[in-house]
């Protein structure tokens, strides 16, 4: 393990060059082939944190991302640093191409560790441009150091990952930002140059839209230091696979812990990272454009597909088709994939709660009443259920309507694709509570959707 | 027709705001060592007959229990007697009784004397699990009327256990 001071000291002067002021410098480091030649921030003298393919970017003065003195240097590059292999637990002396789509090893979606976990491995790669990486090495400044890996899913089934114009559909961007949500993390410690482990979803699909994903990795690289985070994270630059956004790089903005670290991890323990955007891509932006955007086609080099299939069936929830031109990402308001009456593709969002105009009679707004697995994905069923939708008597289900009770419908429900209502408030605009509650009952588990109306 | 909800840009600031009233409202969380969780609860609802579910929101381990069956417990409370519970051990099974100890709410001492008590209730579970929500279906036999909820965690090897606020749920008749 090599120690700081070593760490710093192969920080060696490369080249260096100007830019809008800094000065940029590069590592020379033979003996860490990942790091060598890695780009330094002659500011701060600390390694550039570029996710590979990316632009160079740093938040400015004021610290923060996103905001206009945002500093992007277009022509620095991220090369590839960590390269993931999904199916596989032990890489050789070279990293096999990732696996394609048909290929995928399938995860299915359960909670408490129950589920079909994806196998991975993760591994530094020798100084490489993101479209060829490798091979495989033992990097020394990732030695005993905790990976993170995430997953991350094509909720829209536009075959790309993040937010993106090349599915040749520029008003679907708040769908598209779902996707910056991971759907499951893990962590695993590098041993012997490589980290593996198994991953499990929280998200996955029916048999007829299953979910297309992706599992992407970082870590720091550096000193384990007994005083910085006790020892249990390296002191050092966060290197990374591609990943569909600019990550929040500060450890302590990555790690749940305070100065004296994590715990040692145990075997259901907490895992304590976070992998969130701190820069999310504007594709409005010409020094970004398209550069975190990830195919989902097995082209992508540094990341790996996975499958994600739903788990068993719990009970029934609500979903609604989005807007894509109005729908805000966030995570109460999850996208998940399901079925349309035809058997199509069509992504729902699954409803925790539901807003709905209190603007009179008409207009009513579609639902779905479709069954879900315990993590609140799109299940398949087995057979028939009668499913009673029943609201507290302000909000009215208009259709179906076959018992003329306009607060309580029980409607047949038999496929992953679930059934249609519609629900409107009634009377005229503003006559209506601000508050009710839908209920969604089989007899046997109940769901709830709390409801919102507002009046224009 | 459907209303937006607040943007994907405001998220941190609702995070950093239940966050904030979480420690004021639980003192235990202040005096959590490196790695426990933050619990906090910041809104309970409870619906459906007879069948009744109790819906949880707010900040808890929630990714992590996907991967793990982290010991994360989550207690429903009867203020009609004070003492009737239905504990959920999360990734395990719901455990029903009565403990007096309760009776001036769930304290950091009561809680080693709860996990060691209850009675395994097969029709209470948990039916749902979301980064921010957490959905229990309560047994029959739990008491309808005033009560709370709250989360707990005792780790392995931790003699002080983690609490988060309690917040109160009113249960309908079955």
């Amino acid at each position: 393990m090599i120690t700081k001071a070593r760490f710093l000291a192969t920080m060696t002067l490369l080249s260096v060059g100007l830019l809008g002021g800094d000065c940029v410098m590069r590592i020379s480091d033979p003996t860490d082939a990942m790091l060598d030649g890695d780009l330094v921030d002659g500011s701060t003298g600390r390694m550039a944190e570029i996710v590979p393919g990316g632009p160079w970017m740093k938040p400015g003065p004021d610290g923060r991302f996103e905001t206009t003195d945002d500093l992007i240097y277009p022509n620095y590059t991220g090369d590839a640093d960590l390269v993931l292999r999904t199916g596989i637990t032990s890489l050789g002396a070279t990293f096999p191409a990732p696996v394609t789509p048909s290929a995928a090893p399938v995860g299915i979606a359960e909670p408490f560790g129950q589920g079909v976990g994806i196998p991975f491995v993760v591994s530094g790669s020798a100084r490489s441009p993101r479209d060829a990486p490798g091979p495989p090495t033992n990097a020394p400044s990732l030695a005993g150091a905790p990976v993170v890996v995430a997953a991350f899913a094509d909720l829209d089934r536009d075959g790309f990952i993040g937010i993106t114009d090349l599915d040749g559909d520029p008003f679907d961007n708040g769908i598209e930002e779902s996707e910056l949500d991971h759907v499951g993390r893990t962590v695993a410690i590098v041993q012997a140059g490589q980290a593996s482990g198994v991953l499990r979803l929280r998200a996955g699909g029916p048999a007829g839209n299953p979910l297309t994903i992706v599992l992407a990795a970082a870590a720091f690289a550096g000193p384990l230091d007994p005083a910085f985070f006790g020892g249990a994270v390296p002191d050092g630059p966060m290197v990374m696979t591609e990943i569909p956004f600019y990550p929040r790089t500060d450890p302590a903005d990555f790690i749940n812990a305070g100065p004296k670290g994590p715990s040692p991890p145990t075997p259901g323990g907490l895992l304590g990272v976070q992998i969130e955007p701190a820069y999310e891509p504007r594709f409005g932006d010409p020094r970004v454009g398209e550069r975190f955007t990830i195919p989902v086609d097995g082209s992508a080099q540094t990341v790996s597909l996975a499958v994600g299939r739903s788990g068993a069936f719990t009970r029934f929830g609500l979903g609604m088709r989005p807007d894509p031109a109005t729908h805000k990402s966030a995570p109460e308001r999850p996208i998940r994939p399901g079925l349309d009456d035809l058997d199509q593709p069509m992504a729902y969002e699954i409803l925790h709660a539901l807003t709905v105009a209190d603007d009179g009679a008409g207009n009513p707004t579609e639902l779905r009443v479709v069954p879900l697995d315990r993590l609140g994905n799109i299940a398949d069923i087995a057979s028939t259920f009668a499913v009673t939708v029943q609201t507290g008597g302000t909000l009215q289900i208009v259709t179906p309507d076959t018992d003329g009770d306009p607060f309580r419908e029980t409607v047949m429900v038999d496929h992953a694709r679930g059934t249609s209502i519609f629900v409107d408030d009634g009377g005229l605009a503003g006559d209506d509570a601000s508050t009710d509650l839908l209920v969604i009952d089989d007899g046997v588990a109940p769901n709830a959707v709390e409801v919102t109306l507002t009046f224009p | 027709m459907p209303m937006n909800e607040p943007p994907r840009s405001a998220r941190s600031n609702v995070r950093a705001s239940v966050a904030f009233l979480a420690l004021l409202a639980c003192p235990a969380i202040l005096h959590a060592g490196p790695t426990d969780p933050t619990l906090v609860i910041s809104s309970a609802l409870a619906a459906g007959a007879p069948n009744r579910i109790v819906l949880v929101r707010g900040i808890f381990p929630g990714s992590d229990l996907v991967q793990n069956p982290y010991p994360l417990q989550c207690l429903v409370h009867s203020l009609v007697d004070g003492t009737a519970y239905v504990r959920f051990a999360i990734a395990d099974q719901a455990y029903t009784g009565s403990d007096a100890a309760l009776a001036d709410g769930l304290d950091a001492a009561d809680v080693p004397g709860l996990l060691a008590a209850g009675t395994v209730a097969p029709d209470g579970q948990v039916i749902g699990l979301r980064p921010d929500r957490l959905d229990v279906v309560l047994p029959a036999s739990f008491p309808a009327g005033p009560a709370e909820v709250q989360f707990f965690v005792l780790e392995p090897g931790d003699t002080v256990p983690v609490l988060s606020n309690p917040f109160p749920v009113q249960v309908p008749l079955p």
